[in-house]
């Protein structure tokens, strides 16, 4: 008995075929489509998809309520936690935030926040609760993030760098802090 | 008698598997953008494969189980299955051990979409356990 018969592999062809004409024809009219390209585009601002990188400073002080969470660089976030407007969630697993995290920050991953909302009472609601995972290929952040927003949260950040981002980051301030005392 | 009963099982088997994988796909093509960050996340694959994957794929997968249940090119479609199953299992077992904490993009892609884990292995292995038993038997059949 032959394991791969050449009737399965035709079979296997027309269907492929079938497959992709299907996919790209209702990829062309799909409001949701994703775009055929070498590269990832640009992560975006959610609220009026000015990318993240152009941001300008001010919007960290905006404290206006947002129904999406809204992408945040490290710089922003810094400025944030210094004037004590924002708290930052790791969304990982309790083990990895044991291991290592962000200074300052405290570990709510979307399963612990499902299985016990209440705790939602223990953040202040003023602030800004920044989520952020292991690093850009993570979405864990994203998923709290929605998560406290169905649950009422009004002002809810990402930092899509995580752990990966601040660590780098942190780096690049310390080799930037070195070359000023160098001078 | 016995291959009367074997027969039912495994038409049995094919519906399950077919439910599951049009189940699988109708939620992708619904979003294929939201799909491709999920594949993304693997970090496997350059992103023109990610792309052209996450239109594809899903099709794929409901054509595979429509094809299962009404018996149409129901051998290719085994075929496709059976090698769809065990890629699903190579990557999620390499997102693991790279440590990676990312959500499977196996049957959902709302954010509450599963966590990849030992769950989601066992359940792509049982998958595939099923697919082999539906393909063998496809072997043994004359035409």
């Amino acid at each position: 008995m032959k394991f791969l018969p050449k009737k399965f592999l035709v079979e296997a062809i027309f269907i492929i075929i079938l497959a992709a004409v299907l996919g790209f024809s209702s990829n062309l009219f799909n409001p949701n489509n994703v775009k055929i390209s070498f590269s990832r585009p640009p992560i975006e601002f959610v609220e009026d998809n000015i990318p993240a990188q152009t941001l300008p400073d001010v919007e960290i002080n905006n404290t206006e309520p947002t129904e999406e969470p809204i992408l945040l660089e490290m710089k922003q976030i810094v400025r944030l936690l210094e004037k004590d407007q924002g708290v930052l969630l790791d969304a990982r697993s309790e083990k990895k935030f044991k291991k290592e995290h962000i200074p300052g920050a405290r570990h709510l991953s979307h399963h612990d926040f499902l299985k016990n909302k209440n705790i939602l009472e223990t953040f202040p609601k003023d602030k800004w609760l920044i989520c952020y995972c292991e690093g850009p290929g993570c979405d864990q952040a994203e998923i709290l993030a929605y998560e406290l927003i169905f649950a009422g949260c009004q002002r809810v950040a990402v930092y899509r760098g995580g752990l990966e981002g601040w660590k780098n980051w942190s780096n690049s301030q310390l080799e930037t802090r070195a070359h000023v005392d160098e001078k | 008698m016995k291959n009367r009963k074997w027969d039912y099982f495994i038409l049995i088997v094919c519906w399950l598997v077919a439910v599951t994988f049009i189940f699988a796909g109708v939620g992708k093509i619904i979003n294929p953008a939201h799909f491709a960050e999920d594949i993304n996340n693997y970090r496997m694959l350059p992103y023109l494969l990610v792309t052209i994957l996450a239109v594809v794929l899903p099709w794929l997968e409901v054509l595979c189980g429509l094809f299962l249940i009404i018996g149409f090119w129901r051998k290719g479609a085994a075929l496709i299955l059976l090698a769809l199953s065990f890629i699903f299992f190579i990557a999620i077992s390499s997102a693991m051990i790279r440590g990676l904490d990312i959500s499977c993009g196996c049957f959902a892609v709302s954010p509450e979409a599963i966590k990849i884990g030992y769950k989601r292995l066992v359940e792509d292995f049982i998958l595939f356990g099923m697919i082999l038993m539906i393909y063998l038997n496809l072997l043994k059949t004359p035409h």
